[in-house]
C-alpha cells in the first residue's frame, strides 16, 4: 500500500511546476513563508549587525536609570490573588532594582484575600492594600491603583507571575532610551510548559508570537499589545489618557491609546516575567475566545479612526492596528477562502496537497523555532519543547484558527464581549451603551 | 414552733426552732459580735445602710464575715449589692430564713479558720473557699464602672475593691492550685501600664500615628473605569467624572461606591486599614490592641480539692472526741489505737512501710436521717471497706461519715485497693443521694516518731 503512494505523491509533485505550486500553495507562500521566516530572518540579521550598537545604547540607558532611581510603582489588581501575595513579594525582594512601592488592589475577592492583604500590608511587605468590597472589573482596579501610586513610573503585574532577578531593572531601561517611549512591555514566558500538552504548545506559542513576534513588530514600531502580565508605563502618559478602559482586551486598549496621543511603545525581550498557562483546552478555549473578541472590539471598533486621515493620524499607529486586524482577522477570512478554493478547484488532488500541506507547515515551524532559539536567552532549556513543535500545525493552523473565527464572528454579529462576566454587569451595559 | 419578733434592749430579733436572728435596720444596730445569731435580717429601704452593713459584716476576719445575711424582701436593691447577701427573704416566715441560715451555718461549722489569717493570700483563698462552700453556689463577678477592671465579685470586692485585678490574680492562682474552676465568662482589656479598664479606642494614621484621620468613599465611574475618593469628582454641587466629564446621575447606575479610604490631615497618607489604638483614661498610655492586658473573667465555683483544704483545717483543729463505743461491727477505738501503736513500734524496730489513713465525707441528707438509719447505712459503708481489706488490716469505723484504717507492710502510694474503696464509696453515695460531697481520702506512712494520737487527730 504504502509502497504505491509515497511514489505516486513524489511523482505528482515533481511533475507540477513552480507555478502550479504557488497557484495551490499561494497562502502558505504570500502570508506565511513571507511574515514567519523572511521577516524574522531579516530582522535577526540586522539584529546582529547592530549588536554591538545596541548593547552599549542599552548600557548607557542602564547608568541613566540608576543615576536618576527613579521611585517605581508596582500596581498589582486582581481578584482572588490572595494566595500568590506572599510568593510575590519575596520574587520581587530579589529584585536589582530597588526603589518602588506595592500596591495591591484587591477587586471584590471572595475568599482569604483581604485578610492575607491586610496581614502583608502590615508586616510592611506590601505598602498598600487597597480593597473594593464591590468587584469593578480589570480596569477599575487598575485605575485605582494608579489613583494612589506615587512613582514616576507605573509597573503593572499579574499576582501569579514570577520574575527574573533584573525583570524591573530592564522594563525601565527602555525609558531611557528614548524620551518617547511610554510604555515598555515585558517578555511573558510559559512557567508550567512541562505540565501538559497544552502548556507546551501555548510555550511555543508564546515564544512566536509574545517573544519574537514582539521583538520584530517593535523593531518595526507597529508592537501593538503590552501584556497585563509585565508592563511598565509612565505615569504621566497613564495619567493624560486617564489610565485603562473597560476590557476585556484592556492590555492591547491602553497601549493603542498611548500610541494615539503621540508616545511610543517598546519591547523589551530581556525583562524576562514566567507565568502559568491554562493547562487545559477547555480553560484555553475561554480565554482566547475572550481575546480575540476584543480585537473586533477594540481595533475594528473603538479606535476605527485610526485608519482614517485625520488630525491625529499617525502613520506607525496606522501600521500596528493596520498588521493586526490584517494577520488576524482579514488572514482567518483568508483561510476559509482558501480552504474553500483548495476544495473547489483541486477536489481531485486533496490526497497529495493536504499532506504537502502539512510537510511545508511542519518545515517551516522548525525553521521558525531555530529563529527564536537565535533570539531567545534561555534557548538550552526551551529545547526541551522541540519535539512538540510538530503539533504546532494543528494547534495554530486548525485549534486556534477555529477558536479565532467562532470569536470573531460572535463578536462581529453580536457583540459577545459585552455579556463576558469577567466584567460585572452594571460595567457592560454601560460601556456597551457609550458604544465602547 | 412560735415565731417572735421580739423588742428587748433596742434589739430586734425573731425566733423559731430555738435560733435566733437578728434583725438589723440602722448600721448602728450591728453589735460588736454578732457570732451568737444564726443570722442577721436587714430590713431597710437605704441602699447606702445596706452597703455599709453588709460591708461591716463581710469586711470581718474568718467565718465570722460569713454569717448567713438575708434581706427583707420589701426593698429592691441591685443585684450587684444583694450578691453580697444571702438574698431576699420575707421576713415573716421566720422557719424559712432560719432553714437557710442553719444550712450555712452547719457548713460554716464545719470550717475552722486557718491560724495564718493575717496574710492577704491566705485570708483572700479562705474566705473565697469558706464562702463558697458553704453557700454552695457560683462566684459570679458583675460588671461595674465603679472596678478598675470593669468587674466587682461578691464579697470578695467589699474589702477589697480598689484591688480588682488582685483579686482576680488571686482566683488565678487558686484555679491553678486546683482548689476552684471557672466557667468562661468574659474577656477585659486592660491598660498594660496601670491595669485600667477605662480606654478610648481610636483608629488612627498607621504612619504618623495621629488620630486626626477622615474617611472618604471611593467612587467607580462605570463607564470609565475611573475609580478615585469622592473628593476628586466633586465638581461645587455635583459630581463629575475626572475621565471623562460626564456627569455622575444614579449611584447603583452609572456608578457606585465599592469602598473607603481614610486620608491623614496630619501627614495626608492615605490607607484603608488604620490602626487601633487603645488610649487609657487614668494614665494615658497610648496602648496598641496587641499590647493590652487580656485577662480572662469566669465564674468560680469550688472543687473537691478546694473543699479537701478547708476540711483539712477542719479536722485538723478539733477537739478530740474519740470517745464512741465500739464500732457497729468492727474493732472498738482503744483497739484500734493500741494496734496502731504497736505497729509504730514495728516500724521503728524493721523499717517496713506502714500506712495509717482515714476516709470522711460530707452529707446534709444523711444528717437528718434517724439514728437507726444512720447505722445502716455506717454498716454498708464499713461492709464495703472491709471488701477490699486483707487479714491484717485493721478498721475502724467512728460514725457513718468518718472511718480509720491501718494497712500493714502496705505503702498508700502503691496501693490500687484505697482507689477503689474512695471510687466505691462515692459511688453509693451519689447513686442514692442527690446532694453529695466528695468522699475524702488522706493517708499517712508511718515513721518511728510519730504520735498515734496526733496522727489520728489530723487525718
Ligand atoms: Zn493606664
Ligand atoms: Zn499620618
Ligand atoms: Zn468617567
Amino acid at each position: 500500500m504504502l509502497e504505491q503512494i509515497i511514489p505516486e505523491y513524489l511523482n505528482y509533485w515533481s511533475a507540477v511546476g513552480l507555478q502550479k505550486f504557488i497557484r495551490v500553495f499561494w497562502y502558505f507562500v504570500l502570508f506565511e513563508f513571507t511574515r514567519y521566516i523572511m521577516i524574522d530572518y531579516v530582522v535577526y540579521t540586522i539584529f546582529t549587525l547592530t549588536r554591538k550598537k545596541r548593547k552599549a545604547r542599552f548600557e548607557k540607558a542602564r547608568q541613566a536609570l540608576f543615576n536618576e532611581n527613579p521611585f517605581v510603582s508596582i500596581i498589582i489588581p486582581g481578584k482572588n490573588e490572595g494566595k500568590h501575595l506572599y510568593k510575590l513579594t519575596k520574587s520581587l525582594a530579589e529584585q536589582t532594582f530597588t526603589n518602588f512601592e506595592l500596591i495591591i488592589v484587591d477587586d471584590g475577592s471572595d475568599d482569604d484575600t483581604p485578610t492575607i492583604g491586610k496581614n502583608l500590608e502590615k508586616l510592611g511587605l506590601i505598602d498598600m492594600f487597597i480593597r473594593n468590597e464591590m468587584r469593578g472589573g480589570k480596569a477599575s482596579a487598575a485605575n485605582l491603583a494608579l489613583r494612589f501610586s506615587k512613582g514616576k513610573y507605573i509597573v503593572h503585574l499579574d499576582a501569579d507571575c514570577s520574575f527574573d532577578r533584573d525583570a524591573i531593572e530592564n522594563i525601565l531601561i527602555p525609558f531611557f532610551m528614548d524620551n518617547r517611549i511610554a510604555a515598555v512591555g515585558g517578555n511573558v514566558k510559559v512557567r508550567n510548559y512541562k505540565e501538559s500538552l497544552c502548556t507546551k504548545l501555548q510555550a511555543i506559542e508564546y515564544l512566536k508570537t509574545v517573544s519574537v513576534g514582539r521583538i520584530v513588530t517593535s523593531y518595526l514600531g507597529i508592537y501593538k499589545i503590552i501584556s497585563g502580565a509585565f508592563g511598565a508605563f509612565k505615569k504621566e502618559a497613564t495619567d493624560a489618557i486617564g489610565g485603562w478602559d473597560i476590557g476585556p482586551g484592556l492590555d492591547g486598549d491602553i497601549t493603542v491609546k498611548i500610541r494615539k496621543s503621540g508616545y511610543k511603545v517598546y519591547f523589551e525581550p530581556s525583562a524576562v516575567c514566567l507565568t502559568n498557562a491554562p493547562s487545559k483546552f477547555k480553560i484555553l478555549t475561554k480565554q482566547r475566545l475572550r481575546w480575540d473578541k476584543s480585537i473586533i472590539r477594540f481595533r475594528l471598533r473603538k479606535h476605527k479612526d485610526v485608519y482614517f486621515p485625520n488630525a491625529n493620524f499617525n502613520w506607525a499607529t496606522f501600521f500596528s492596528l493596520s498588521e493586526n486586524v490584517f494577520y488576524n482577522v482579514i488572514l482567518d477570512i483568508l483561510w476559509w477562502i482558501y480552504i474553500i478554493d483548495i476544495c473547489f478547484n483541486y477536489s481531485g488532488s486533496l490526497q497529495f496537497i493536504i499532506p504537502m500541506n502539512f510537510t511545508l507547515y511542519f518545515v517551516m515551524n522548525y525553521v521558525q523555532m531555530l529563529s527564536i532559539s537565535f533570539f531567545s536567552e534561555r534557548s538550552k532549556e526551551e529545547r526541551f519543547l522541540w519535539p512538540y513543535v510538530i503539533f504546532m500545525t494543528l494547534y495554530t493552523g486548525t485549534y486556534l484558527r477555529i477558536v479565532r473565527t467562532c470569536a470573531y464572528y460572535k463578536e462581529f454579529f453580536f457583540k459577545r464581549s459585552f455579556e463576558d462576566p469577567w466584567n460585572p454587569y452594571k460595567s457592560s451595559v454601560q460601556a456597551k451603551r457609550a458604544g465602547l | 414552733m412560735l415565731n417572735v419578733l421580739r423588742n428587748n434592749e433596742t434589739k430586734q430579733t425573731l425566733t423559731a426552732q430555738g435560733h435566733e436572728l437578728l434583725v438589723v435596720y440602722r448600721t448602728s444596730d450591728l453589735p460588736k459580735d454578732w457570732a451568737q445569731y444564726a443570722g442577721i435580717v436587714v430590713n431597710t429601704d437605704s441602699e447606702k445602710t445596706l452597703l455599709e452593713i453588709v460591708k461591716k459584716v463581710r469586711c470581718e476576719q474568718g467565718t465570722l464575715s460569713l454569717i448567713p445575711l438575708f434581706v427583707n424582701e420589701l426593698h429592691t436593691f441591685q443585684e450587684e449589692l444583694l450578691s453580697h447577701t444571702d438574698g431576699k427573704v420575707h421576713i415573716a416566715q421566720v422557719d424559712t430564713i432560719v432553714k437557710k441560715a442553719i444550712k450555712i451555718n452547719k457548713r460554716l461549722g464545719q470550717i475552722i479558720t486557718p491560724l495564718n489569717l493575717s496574710v492577704y493570700e491566705v485570708q483572700i483563698q479562705f474566705k473565697t473557699l469558706a464562702f463558697l462552700y458553704s453557700r454552695k453556689r457560683l462566684l459570679t463577678p458583675f460588671t461595674s464602672r465603679k472596678s478598675k477592671i470593669g468587674y466587682y465579685f461578691p464579697m470578695l470586692s467589699l474589702w477589697n475593691g480598689d484591688d480588682s485585678l488582685g483579686i482576680l490574680k488571686a482566683l488565678e492562682t487558686m484555679q491553678h492550685g486546683g482548689l476552684i474552676t471557672s466557667t468562661f465568662k468574659d474577656h477585659v482589656h486592660l491598660c498594660k501600664n496601670c491595669s485600667g479598664n477605662y480606654l478610648n479606642f481610636k483608629e488612627i494614621c498607621p504612619s504618623c500615628h495621629d488620630a486626626d484621620i477622615q474617611a472618604r468613599d471611593m467612587i467607580h465611574h462605570f463607564v470609565c473605569a475611573h475609580v478615585a475618593p469622592e473628593d476628586d469628582f466633586k465638581k461645587g454641587d455635583h459630581l463629575s467624572c475626572p475621565k471623562c466629564d460626564k456627569k455622575l446621575r444614579h449611584i447603583g447606575i452609572d456608578y457606585d461606591k465599592p469602598s473607603a479610604i481614610f486620608l491623614c490631615n496630619s501627614c495626608t497618607n492615605e490607607f484603608q486599614n488604620p490602626q487601633i489604638q487603645a488610649a487609657c483614661f487614668d494614665c494615658e498610655k497610648e496602648n496598641s490592641l496587641s499590647e493590652l492586658l487580656q485577662k480572662t473573667i469566669g465564674e468560680y465555683s469550688i472543687t473537691a480539692k478546694g473543699e479537701q483544704w478547708l476540711l483539712n483545717y477542719h479536722t485538723s483543729l478539733k477537739e478530740e472526741k474519740h470517745s464512741h463505743p465500739a464500732s457497729l461491727k468492727g474493732i472498738s477505738f482503744p483497739i484500734f489505737k493500741l494496734m496502731a501503736r504497736q505497729e509504730l513500734k514495728r516500724v521503728a524496730a524493721t523499717g517496713t512501710q506502714s500506712t495509717l489513713g482515714s476516709i470522711a465525707f460530707q452529707n446534709d441528707e444523711i444528717e437528718f436521717f434517724n439514728s437507726d438509719m444512720k447505722a445502716a447505712i455506717q454498716a454498708e459503708m464499713e461492709k464495703i471497706i472491709q471488701s477490699y481489706l486483707t487479714d491484717v488490716d485493721l478498721l475502724y469505723s467512728e460514725a457513718y461519715n468518718k472511718f480509720y484504717f491501718l494497712l500493714p507492710d502496705t505503702l498508700a502510694s502503691n496501693c490500687e485497693r484505697l482507689e477503689q474503696i474512695r471510687y466505691n464509696l462515692s459511688k453509693l453515695l451519689t447513686d442514692n443521694l442527690t446532694d453529695t460531697m466528695p468522699v475524702v481520702m488522706h493517708t499517712h506512712q508511718l515513721k518511728k516518731e510519730d504520735e498515734i494520737d496526733l496522727l489520728l487527730n489530723t487525718l
